[in-house]
């Protein structure tokens, strides 16, 4: 599988990891891990386009439109993009079901102002119908995704300083 | 003075049900056994998807145990920052012991906990502090400026490569940390596990060069 980092970022080069390769292996294998969705995964009510979905929307809080493009595409139900963009509160997110918007509605909190969680914020969840399991896979895309972007942008600005120029 | 982030141990309380040894698969079992802390709460939290746990758990000791790279010290001062930035006591505690462990540098960690990130420190933190909080950003804000500081205290880019990962790897533990449970002093029924936490952390410390 390609590299995730890799194409996120989209550098010409990752000569930066080179010296320590088990970073860079553990990284995929994470990233492998919540996405590449097997038959007997032990948490299928978040499913491989819900995965995507909430991945995409994380990265476009991040402000990375290379990564919240790459989980966009993975993010195989209806209305994605507008709720990639907008969130729970867009037309879309509005007109989602409950379960969908709190899940969104999470992933934004998450994101954006992690240390404002409460104990209320998983109890929204849990009544909108997530598991517990659900909801440690749908917290912990979030928090590969906020670990990508960043690498990806110490990427992006290690190849600009070297005098590259990424794509 | 902040009486909010210390580097005194805190205990941590889940807010939904942890995989416990009665409750768990042998893989979710296997994957909070073998993780950071074996059977603490946050660890059997995540084990709900042992793949996830696992996963995360060799790419935290690649990022912080594995040689070679920049010292474990500034490995953990960029978690640091990392964690008082966003608010995560429990991991700020952690990682400012282990940042104190590696560095000797008592006084210019306890001046970062209790002022937070423009707190003085000499030129080489400088840099690593002002790349890891711009990076902690969300946004993230980290620039060519803060390459070319890190280039001039003496940084190779392979070396900035391991401030971002080890700055980048918590963004993802905070936010787990503050979004499924909270810290606590511990008391007398987190014996166990801060005892369980201690004996780990000495075994990461014996880990490193």
């Amino acid at each position: 599988m390609t590299d995730v980092l890799l194409t996120i970022a989209e550098v010409d080069s990752d000569a930066p990891r080179d010296h320590r390769p088990s970073v860079r292996e553990a990284a995929q294998a994470s990233y492998e891990a919540l996405f590449a969705v097997p038959a007997d995964d032990p948490v299928p009510g978040v499913d491989r386009a819900l995965r995507h979905l909430v991945a995409a929307r994380a990265a476009r809080l991040e402000g990375d439109g290379a990564a919240a493009e790459f989980y966009l595409a993975g993010a195989t139900l209806p209305g994605a993009e507008a709720l990639v963009h907008e969130g729970a509160d867009g037309a879309a997110g509005v007109a989602s079901p409950r379960r969908l918007k709190a899940a969104l509605r999470y992933v934004d909190l998450l994101v954006s102002r992690p240390a404002a969680a409460t104990a209320d914020d998983l109890n929204g969840l849990v009544a909108a119908g997530w598991t517990p399991a659900e909801i440690v896979v749908i917290g912990q895309i979030v928090g590969l995704v906020s670990y990508q972007v960043r690498v990806a942008q110490g990427l992006r600005a290690l190849e600009d300083a070297a005098g590259g120029a990424h794509a | 003075m902040s009486t909010h982030f210390t580097t005194a141990e805190r205990a941590w309380h889940a807010w939904i049900d942890p995989v416990g040894p009665e409750t768990g698969s042998p893989a979710q079992i296997a994957a909070y056994e073998t993780s950071v802390w074996p059977d603490s709460p946050y660890f059997r939290l995540l084990a709900w998807h042992p793949e996830g746990l696992a996963t995360r758990t060799a790419l935290d000791r690649a990022i912080f145990l594995a040689r070679p790279g920049i010292p474990r010290g500034e490995r953990e001062l960029a978690a640091t920052v990392a964690s008082r930035l966003n608010g995560c006591e429990l991991c700020t505690s952690v990682h400012s012991r282990f940042t104190v462990t590696f560095t000797k540098q008592e006084d210019a960690v306890a001046r970062l906990l209790a002022e937070g990130v423009e707190a003085d420190v000499e030129p080489r933190w400088r840099a690593i502090v002002d790349a890891a909080a711009a990076l902690t950003a969300s946004p993230p804000r980290f620039g060519v400026h803060h390459v070319r500081a890190l280039e001039a205290v003496g940084f190779t880019s392979a070396d900035i490569q391991d401030i971002v990962e080890s700055t980048a790897f918590f963004a993802w533990a905070n936010r787990l940390m503050l979004a499924f449970g909270e810290p606590s002093e511990p008391d007398a029924a987190d014996e166990e596990a801060i005892a369980n936490q201690r004996a780990a952390d000495a075994v990461a410390v014996d880990t490193a060069d």
